[in-house]
């Protein structure tokens, strides 16, 4: 089974969290949305972060690959 | 100016992979690109951004985890960062900014910055879960990262 968590195509931030460079995260969470572990024997995972200087934000994405499948 | 953090791994479950029961090993990597803005953009010593360091590719945890007694006790031996488990909330950790990761009075005060992302250390972790709701956490780890 290979799961994929978050959004790849969108960068938008929803939260603002501060000002400045730091000012805006986005709400999807691929860390927070890893699944359990139950269910695999084997899981592979990746994620990958984006923040650059002129809007600092979350690209998000998480590619599980759960073997076997739950 | 950009950060960018590739974080990927894997969690090997040998209850279900080989029969081993309470068993778990998972190894975590980081690869951290671009530049830290805290440094040109900041000028201060709390950082700005919860991702950056220095350009590399490295192992960040590697541990071994044996669950006991309906997994009401866990051991976990290994590499380990404490600020996987320690100090942040895991709704903190949906932000970047670096206000939500490890807190400043940790990488200020413990050598080379404590065990925390992109650095760990030896170490072990008890966990003692005795009901759904509570659970205690005790580690012991290596003082200083670069030992």
């Amino acid at each position: 089974m290979t799961s994929v968590y978050g959004n790849p195509n969108s960068l938008d931030p929803v939260t603002p969290v501060g000002s400045g460079l730091a000012a805006e995260a986005t709400t999807v969470d691929w860390m927070g949305m890893r699944p359990e572990s139950e269910g695999c024997g084997l899981e592979v995972f990746a994620g990958y972060t984006l923040q650059r200087s002129e809007a600092t934000r979350r690209v998000g994405w998480r590619l599980v690959r759960c073997t076997p499948g739950s | 100016m950009y950060t960018g953090l590739l974080n990927f791994g894997i969690e090997w479950g040998l209850e279900k992979a080989v029969g081993w029961q309470g068993g778990s090993v998972n190894t975590t990597w980081l690869w951290i690109s671009g530049k830290d803005a805290s440094g040109t953009l900041g000028g201060y010593d709390l950082t700005i951004s919860d991702i950056a360091g220095f350009q590399t590719l490295r192992m960040f945890e590697l541990w071994f985890q044996q669950d006991f007694w309906d997994d009401r006790i866990s051991l976990r031996i290994g590499q380990l960062a404490a600020d996987s488990k320690f100090v942040i909330s895991d709704y903190a950790a949906w932000f970047i900014d670096g206000t939500f990761g490890w807190p400043a009075f940790m990488y200020l005060n413990l050598p080379e910055g404590g065990p925390a992302s992109p650095m760990s250390t030896l170490g072990a972790r008890v966990a003692i879960h005795p009901v759904e709701w509570l659970t205690f956490l005790i580690a012991v780890s290596q003082g200083n990262v670069y030992d």
